[in-house]
């Protein structure tokens, strides 16, 4: 859990296909949650994430900053100002 | 200074008596390996020491079955409190409860059952899904709900903390404690469900009641 790695078909791992093609999306993933059903690893999810709709564009950076380098250690950084402009077009985007 | 006087001796007594009483109780000090210990109050009634027991339930499972203290009084079971929509501390727990699933898998002596406290949303539907999603045998781990009031009031008897908090991120705060039941509703052991290597402690204390039961 603590390394991201998901449980089951319940919770999906960080360390995925979804999670590297969602760049844009994930800031408003995070913020938001999301209920629809998403394929992950080749693997069907149909839980709801629930929202974490008091996480700031800062917590949220740092919180894809830690999964980017310290998870995944793919030495991407995400600046608050790209994360703030991400979460503005949350509403444009299928969630 | 003179009242802290009085009352560490008083706390000296106290733990004198619990000290020896718990030696005649359980014929020495509960090592690893040697029997576990009844947990909660005693109480004398004709001579004869009552054991904390779980209180009278009926709740039912993710499939509607109705599930009693009758219905699992051919099994040991490790309990748990949790709601689906939990995102703090369940995860983790669930995690640890899957290990234990898992290690248990084919002893039909071992049962899980997990409390919702949220039965309002977790209605046996969802606990259905949740189960399905978790991937596990739901003849081996069942997931109960019922009346709210009587949810939240088990949860004492299994020494748990659970209760409704507006304050809180999603709407409780419970414990993540993982309590293991002898076939006479005598809580016996526990773990904490956080906490990998509270875990594999308590996979003495399940083996060791397995055990019991076999001597019995």
């Amino acid at each position: 859990m603590e390394t991201g790695e998901g449980l089951a078909s319940l919770i999906p791992s960080l360390d995925s296909d979804y999670y590297r093609a969602n760049t844009e999306k994930i800031p408003c993933i995070i913020q938001n949650g999301i209920q629809a059903t998403i394929t992950v690893n080749g693997k069907s999810f149909n839980q709801a994430m629930p929202a974490n709709k008091n996480l700031s564009a800062t917590d949220i950076a740092n919180l894809i900053n830690y999964i980017d380098n310290i998870l995944l250690q793919e030495k991407i950084f995400s600046s608050v100002k790209i994360i703030e402009a991400r979460l503005e077009n949350c509403q444009s985007m299928d969630n | 200074m003179k009242l802290l006087n009085h009352l560490s001796i008083i706390t000296f007594t106290l733990l004198f008596i619990a000290m020896s009483s718990c030696k005649t109780e359980n014929k020495g000090t509960p090592f690893v390996g040697e029997s576990l210990p009844y947990i909660g109050k005693h109480t004398e009634i004709d001579g004869a020491t009552q054991y904390h027991r779980i209180r009278e339930f009926s709740f039912i499972d993710q499939d509607s079955n109705v599930v009693t203290n009758k219905t699992l009084n051919q099994n040991i079971y490790i309990s748990d409190f949790f709601f689906t929509s939990c995102r703090t501390i369940c995860p983790k727990v669930m995690k640890q409860m899957s290990r234990i699933h898992n290690k248990y898998k084919d002893d039909d002596r071992v049962i899980l059952v997990s409390h919702t406290i949220d039965p309002k949303r977790d209605t046996p539907e969802r606990l259905k899904k949740y189960a399905k999603a978790l991937e596990v045998d739901t003849k081996k781990w069942w997931f109960l709900t019922g009346e709210k009031d009587s949810l939240l009031d088990i949860a004492d008897d299994y020494f748990v903390v659970a209760f409704e908090d507006p304050d809180s991120p999603d709407g409780f705060d419970h414990s993540g404690k993982i309590i293991l039941v002898d076939t006479e509703g005598h809580v016996r052991g526990f773990a904490e469900g956080t906490e990998e290597a509270s875990v594999d402690g308590f996979f003495s204390q399940v083996d060791q009641l397995l055990k019991e039961m076999d001597e019995k």
